[in-house]
This record gives structure tokens, C-alpha cells and sequence, in this order.
């Protein structure tokens, strides 16, 4: 038997060099099975997919607060007097028999809209006024009565100067939350691309509906190794129902979120009854129809133990985010 | 004739649909990635996993092996990742199932019987050690002392620096340092024991 020194490096490497390799280290696995194995494994996906889909939530963040508002369909109503303004060049009255061309050039048409459209009774009684270049013509009570229509052009986009929803002021509260699976490019359990279906709840006052639901897609990168601070850009976007009435509510969100992965930290607990829980900040950029919000939260991240009969598994990755909604000024 | 060829030979030959090359490249790391995944996981068949699912990504992969420096740290740098991602699994679940952090509790691989043939009761001492390492500094120290890897090499595959891989193997010598002779010291004892008896 040969000895060793250990004590130095030579010595040492010498003697884990001399253990070579460990007992059952010879493979069962023939090369023909495994060239096999890989000419029946579909190419790997491919990492376009993923920056497609980066490069459209970060699209979407940009360009947010450039896209047009949504605009009714139907008019104004009472209680909300200013939600449609018309502008000049973007109506036209046509009126037959035509009138006098001094009045095309009168009155804009906001007053010309707010103007009696006929003229009163009693303003005919009387001796007729004298023909004025800035009242309305001369009427015969006998001759037909003028047919008076405006065609009212929808604005063109640089025009439109009030959104649907003014943008909302107010400090909101949100909840999302979801499951996020592990599939796709990235072997790494606790991490990759996933799909996330949540619940969002927001504060009174704001444009959006109180009670929405919403779809995340969530791209996180395959960290080199363990104990590295996983995260990556997350992107939301939905249909939210709810109050005061059903409705489609097209919001998006863009932001990161970062999840220290080190296990050494208080970040990362797990608690009594199986739970494993991990904590970041979270924060993200919302453009949705109520005007840009920025949303500052913390996510809880949790892998649960279910308690099944037979071996315990642990549930997929459960992922709730509360926090705030901030308004911020466009 | 493809025995005589290194490895970027045979993987530029595989790639140009030549099969025994890969043949040949299985046969000449196959046993030492599944003997650095049974060390990095104390798991024959997980090992055995290891090796195929490592050989089945290098047949697949069109990617260049070139920024890992050599073939075989490529090849090791496949079976890493591998390894951590099942070391990562574990860990999850066993956070979750007991409650409680626990560094690597792995038991030793067993010594092969050459080991045991030069090294006598001292190979089974070397493997506790190498299992009791905690996994990155096990990883270097295996790639460097053990399947011979150059400091960059071993660097390339685990993804660190030159100087943090010289810190690392400083650390993990002088632990199996500690190891070996704490073992020593308990071979002896129990040996005074037994002549006392």
C-alpha cells in the first residue's frame, strides 16, 4: 500500500489523483443509445421566443403612454359634460337654403352647438329687425323652415386631447398572485419561463374596474448556479371585468422583479408546517387606460407542501405580489 | 484511428455525421462525468442520469464548446449544471419537508477497488472528505486534483474566476486536510481500543 503526505498540495493532489475515480463510475449507457436518444429529442426551443417576448413588454412599456386614448361611442353623457369636446375644423353645418356666408364665419361651434338651433316665436313678434350680418337671417314664418343638419367628423388622432378616463390621481392597492410553472429552457426548478393567472384588486377611485383578473407572463433567466439572485423582466396583460359593469379593461404591465436566491439571507424562510417562502421587491411600470401608474410592491414567493397520503411533493412555485399603485404624471 | 484524434477532432467529425466519433468521445469521458456526479451527488443512478442526459445535450448542442476552453470542460460544465440542478431540487424539498436548512449531508461514494488496492483504509477516508466539502468548493477541487482540469479550464466550467477558483482550492485542500486527519486520529483510537480489549 502506498502512503501519501497530505500536508502538501503536491502530496494531497497526489493522493485524490491515486482515488481516481469512485466504485459503479463505469457508465451502463451505450453511446448508440444515447446518439439515439438525442436525434429523438426535438431541437431545443428556440431563444427567439423569449426575446420576442421581452422585446414586446418592453415595446409596450414605450410606447404606453403614446397610444391613443380609447374613445366612447356613444356621446357625452350629463355627468360627464366634457368627455367629447368638438372642435371647428372637425364639424361642419350645412344648412338649405343656404345661409347668408357671413354666418359660416361667425360663431365657433361650440357656441353655435350650445345656440338655439330655432328661432323663438316670440322673437318674430314685433317689427321685423333689420338685416344684421352677425344675427341669424331673416325668417319667413310661411317658407319652409330650414333643414338644419351637422355632420359631426370623428377628430383626427392629433386632436384628441381628453382621453375617455382622466387619468386617475389616486394611490391604489393592488393584489396579483398565481402560479408559475417550470418549463421551457431552464431546468432550474425554482426558476424559468412561466405563466402566472392572477386576481387584482385596486382602491376605489381609479379608472379601472375594482376587481379585475389578469394574465402574467413571466420570463426569468436560468441563473448560472445556485445561491444567485434570480430574476428578470415580468410582463402583464389582460382583460379585467368588474364594477361598475362588465367592460374590457386592455392594461399592461412591464417592470423587473428581483428575488434574491441565497439561502443564508432572511429573505428566504421555511416555515414550521412545510411552507418554503422567499421575498423580493417587486416593481413595475403599468400603461393601462387610466394613464401610467408605477407599482411598488412585495412579492411572496412560496412552494407549499401538500399534504397528500404517500411520499410529500411540494406544490409548483404560488406567487402573490401586494402593493401599491401610484399615479404618475405623463 | 479516431482513439488518436483529441476531442475538438472527434466533435468536428461527429458533427460532420460520423458517429464513432462520438463513440469514441463517450468512451473516453463517459466514466469520469458520471464519476464527478456520483461524487457531486452520492447517487449512482442519478450519476448514471447525469452522464446521458451530459452526452445527449454535447449530440444535440450546436453551440460552441470553444468558450468553455476544451471539450471535456464543456463536457463537465453540461454535467454541473445537471448536478446543481438536482442539488437544487433536493434542497428545495428537503427545506420543505424538514423544516430546516441543511448544507450537503451526503454519504460517500464508495472507493473503487483500485483505490482501495493502493490507499487501503485511507480511500474511504478520501471519499467521506471529498462528500463532506461543501458542493462548490467539492466541484474544483474534483475538476482540478482529481479529473485533472488547468485552473482556467475548472474556472470555465464552473463559471468563476481564475483567482476565485485558486481560493476555492486553497480552502477545499486545507478542509480535506482537516478531514483526513480528524479520520486518522479516529482510525488510531479505534484501534487502541481494540488492542486494549
Amino acid at each position: 500500500m502506498t502512503r501519501f503526505d497530505p500536508a502538501t498540495d503536491a502530496g494531497l493532489d497526489a493522493l485524490l489523483g491515486a482515488a481516481g475515480l469512485p466504485a459503479g463510475a463505469r457508465p451502463r449507457t451505450s453511446a448508440s443509445s444515447i446518439r439515439a436518444r438525442a436525434a429523438r429529442r426535438p431541437p431545443p426551443p428556440s431563444p427567439v421566443l423569449p426575446a420576442l417576448a421581452l422585446f414586446a413588454v418592453v415595446l409596450a412599456a414605450l410606447v404606453g403612454p403614446l397610444a391613443p386614448r380609447m374613445i366612447p361611442t356613444s356621446g357625452p353623457s350629463p355627468a360627464t359634460p366634457t368627455a367629447v369636446q368638438l372642435r371647428a375644423p372637425a364639424a361642419t353645418v350645412a344648412i338649405d337654403p343656404p345661409l347668408p356666408a357671413t354666418l359660416a364665419t361667425a360663431p365657433p361651434l361650440a357656441s353655435f352647438a350650445s345656440a338655439p338651433a330655432r328661432v323663438p316665436p316670440e322673437s318674430l313678434a314685433g317689427p321685423l329687425p333689420a338685416a344684421d350680418e352677425r344675427t341669424l337671417p331673416v325668417l319667413d314664418p310661411a317658407a319652409p323652415a330650414p333643414a338644419l343638419t351637422a355632420e359631426i367628423a370623428a377628430p383626427s388622432p392629433p386632436e384628441r386631447s381628453a382621453p375617455s378616463a382622466p387619468p386617475s390621481t389616486r394611490v391604489a392597492m393592488f393584489v396579483a398572485g398565481g402560479v408559475a410553472t417550470d418549463f421551457g429552457v431552464s431546468k432550474g426548478p425554482p426558476v424559468g419561463p412561466g405563466l402566472r393567472g392572477g386576481l387584482r384588486v385596486r382602491g376605489p377611485g381609479t379608472a379601472s374596474p375594482l376587481v379585475g383578473l389578469t394574465g402574467e407572463v413571466v420570463v426569468l433567466p436560468d441563473p448560472l448556479g445556485p445561491d444567485r439572485f434570480s430574476g428578470g423582466l415580468e410582463g402583464a396583460g389582460g382583460v379585467s371585468l368588474g364594477a361598475p359593469a362588465a367592460r374590457l379593461d386592455l392594461a399592461w404591465t412591464a417592470g423587473l422583479r428581483g428575488m434574491p436566491d441565497v439561502p443564508s439571507t432572511p429573505q428566504r424562510w421555511v416555515l414550521p408546517g412545510g411552507a418554503f417562502v422567499a421575498t423580493g421587491p417587486a416593481v413595475a411600470a403599468s400603461f393601462g387606460r387610466d394613464g401610467p401608474r408605477l407599482r411598488v410592491g412585495l412579492a411572496v414567493q412560496a412552494r407549499l407542501r401538500l399534504r397528500a397520503d404517500g411520499p410529500p411533493t411540494i406544490s409548483p412555485w404560488v406567487s402573490a405580489t401586494v402593493g401599491l399603485e401610484l399615479p404618475v404624471a405623463p | 484511428m479516431t482513439e488518436q484524434l483529441d476531442d475538438a477532432a472527434l466533435l468536428a467529425r461527429y458533427r460532420g455525421g460520423d458517429e464513432r466519433a462520438f463513440d469514441a468521445l463517450v468512451d473516453r469521458w463517459g466514466s469520469a462525468i458520471k464519476g464527478y456526479a456520483i461524487r457531486m451527488l452520492g447517487s449512482r443512478d442519478q450519476a448514471e442520469d447525469i452522464f446521458v442526459e451530459t452526452f445527449v445535450r454535447a449530440a444535440a448542442a450546436e453551440g460552441p464548446w470553444e468558450s468553455r476552453g476544451t471539450v471535456r470542460a464543456w463536457l463537465f460544465t453540461i454535467a454541473r449544471r445537471l448536478c446543481i440542478d438536482v442539488l437544487r431540487r433536493r434542497k428545495v424539498e428537503r427545506e420543505a419537508r424538514r423544516g430546516l436548512v441543511h448544507l450537503a449531508d451526503l454519504r460517500g461514494a464508495d472507493p473503487s477497488p483500485e483505490a482501495r488496492a493502493i490507499l487501503g483504509e485511507q480511500a474511504a477516508g478520501v471519499e467521506a472528505a471529498i462528500a463532506a466539502l461543501r458542493p462548490e468548493h467539492r466541484e474544483v477541487l474534483l475538476l482540478r486534483a482529481v479529473h485533472g482540469l488547468s485552473e482556467r479550464e475548472t474556472a470555465g466550467a464552473v463559471g468563476r474566476t481564475v483567482p476565485q477558483v485558486r481560493s476555492q482550492l486553497h480552502y477545499a485542500r486545507s478542509r480535506v486536510r482537516e478531514l483526513l486527519a480528524r479520520s486518522e486520529r479516529d482510525a488510531r483510537r479505534r484501534l487502541r481500543r481494540r488492542s486494549a480489549r
